[in-house]
């Protein structure tokens, strides 16, 4: 059966309440600041809501995807110039 | 997941609180689904109207507002159509693919975010330069499939879209005979899709690494692979699939001597071809029952099957399968010693050297062996290296067969 194209918004509501413990985890362990984490997590959520037909495991995706924007969002804050 | 923490001297409780970020994140999450639904019910009235459009008028379409604010749920569409015509009609399937390129080009970035329109550009020339590859166009293929790497680079780089590519390039590689390099790459997607516990994906890209070792000759592993990959794909998601793959299983099996496990496997088969009722699917079930009668040295059998097989490529203008399907046909002639037959064969040929479908390398081997038929000097070792030249060359027009009598 093929995958539907969007989640609803129940099924994204209770995917967000099962992460959020591991969420926060990453945005701690990165020292992402308030306000940035919102954008971050916006950011993952809207590609996973535009790729939901074709992401297998949704869970285990924004995990991933969560790590790398925020391992990038470290690592361009820590090139900026005031903070060399 | 990986180590995180920049600074392990950070104490956790200086760490800031998230609650309200998140709460934000949903809400916002909530009207962009919202966005997305509607998105998908307006791609697909966009798709008619599109497709009913042709030449500039079409082109003019593409640029409109309507387009670039809803057009990443029409990439998809025309990709899936794309797809679905891979096989049928690779010229229809290039267009669509085309188009799809053409739509992805004009998204909004300030609507969609770059992320995501680079990543449906990435997505839509893969798709392009596979539709190249099944029309074999393979020069284009090439490029189109660099253009995906590229945007995909500019993206975000997702992991899923990186094995598609991945898997369309092993397609290419397949096609210009590097089986080799195919199984790397695909083992790379096979990676992505195991860490992405995308399982059917995984079994999908098993059973495409299987074809590689299988167009290789290297029927054992062939065989081990695409058994790997029928445990893990989902039959609901994609039925055509397994019949392919329970196809393929056979056809190693068969290729590699095993005729009477093939015999059976076939047999478990059968059901599969007649449910999908294809009639496309008979024809290469009844190809396959020729190829196990001869491996079983039941010849007059195998001549009846294949000729049934070879007569319904020609009538559908099959052109390669009609001669791979002769080339085995000629396998029961040279085993049995006719070569009055063997010279029948190479006469009814003709309808199959006026198939579009053939190249001019093909075309050039198949004289060779009408040559040595009417010289009576086809041999069983001649037609199993033509067949096998043919199965590798199909969408290769570059890929030449090596006889004695050609340089």
């Amino acid at each position: 059966m093929p995958p539907s194209v969007a989640p609803s918004p129940e099924e994204l509501d209770r995917l967000l309440a099962r992460l959020r413990p591991l969420i926060v985890e990453i945005l701690q362990d990165w020292e992402i600041p308030e306000g940035e984490a919102e954008k971050l997590m916006s950011e993952v959520l809207a590609r996973l809501t535009y790729r939901w037909s074709r992401i297998p495991d949704p869970e285990h995706w924004v995990l991933m995807a969560l790590e790398k924007e925020a391992r990038n969002y470290s690592a361009r804050s820590r090139k900026e110039p005031g903070d060399e | 997941m990986s180590k995180r923490r920049p600074d392990p001297k950070t104490p956790a409780c200086d760490l800031p609180g998230y609650e309200q970020d998140l709460q934000r994140v949903s809400e916002r999450a909530h009207g962009r689904l919202m966005e997305i639904l509607q998105e998908v019910n307006a791609a697909a009235a966009l798709l008619g109207e599109l497709l009913a459009k042709v030449g500039p008028e079409r082109s003019a379409m593409v640029g409109t507002e309507p387009v670039r604010l809803h057009g990443l749920a029409l990439c998809g569409l025309l990709e899936a159509r794309s797809r679905e015509a891979w096989f049928a009609d690779p010229v229809r399937a290039v267009e669509l693919a085309e188009l799809a390129v053409e739509v992805s080009d004009r998204l909004d970035t300030q609507h969609y975010g770059t992320a995501i329109v680079e990543d449906a550009r990435a997505l839509a020339w893969a798709y392009l330069g596979n539709a190249y590859q099944v029309a074999s166009d393979l020069r284009r293929a090439e490029a189109a499939l660099s253009r995906a790497e590229e945007h995909h680079r500019q993206g975000d780089e997702d992991e899923l879209t990186r094995a598609q590519i991945l898997s369309f390039q092993a397609s290419l590689y397949n096609a210009q005979g590097r089986f080799e390099e195919a199984a790397r790459l695909l083992d790379k997607a096979i990676a992505v899709y195991r860490d992405a516990k995308a399982l059917h994906l995984e079994g999908r890209a098993l059973i495409k690494k299987a074809t590689a070792f299988g167009y290789a000759g290297k029927f054992k592993q062939a065989e081990r692979l695409v058994r790997q990959g029928l445990s893990r794909i989902n039959v609901l998601e994609e039925p055509q699939l397994l019949v392919a793959a329970r196809h393929n299983l056979v056809w190693y099996l068969t290729e590699g001597g095993h005729h009477e496990e093939a015999q059976k496997a076939l047999e478990e088969t059968r059901g599969l071809y007649l449910g999908l009722a294809e009639r496309i699917n008979l024809v290469r079930l009844r190809w396959l029952e020729g190829r196990i009668a001869f491996g079983l040295g039941r010849l007059d059998e195998a001549e009846t099957a294949l000729r049934e097989a070879r007569d319904a490529f020609i009538e559908r203008g099959i052109g390669f399968d009609a001669a791979l399907v002769s080339l085995h046909l000629a396998a029961v002639y040279a085993k049995k010693g006719d070569a009055a037959e063997m010279k029948r064969l190479a006469a009814e040929m003709v309808p199959i050297f006026e198939s579009r479908d053939l190249h001019p390398e093909a075309l050039a081997a198949l004289t060779v062996f009408r040559q040595a038929a009417a010289a009576e000097e086809v041999t069983l070792g001649l037609v199993e290296r033509m067949a096998t030249y043919l199965q590798r060359a199909r969408r290769n027009p570059e890929m030449r067969f090596e006889s004695e009598g050609r340089p």
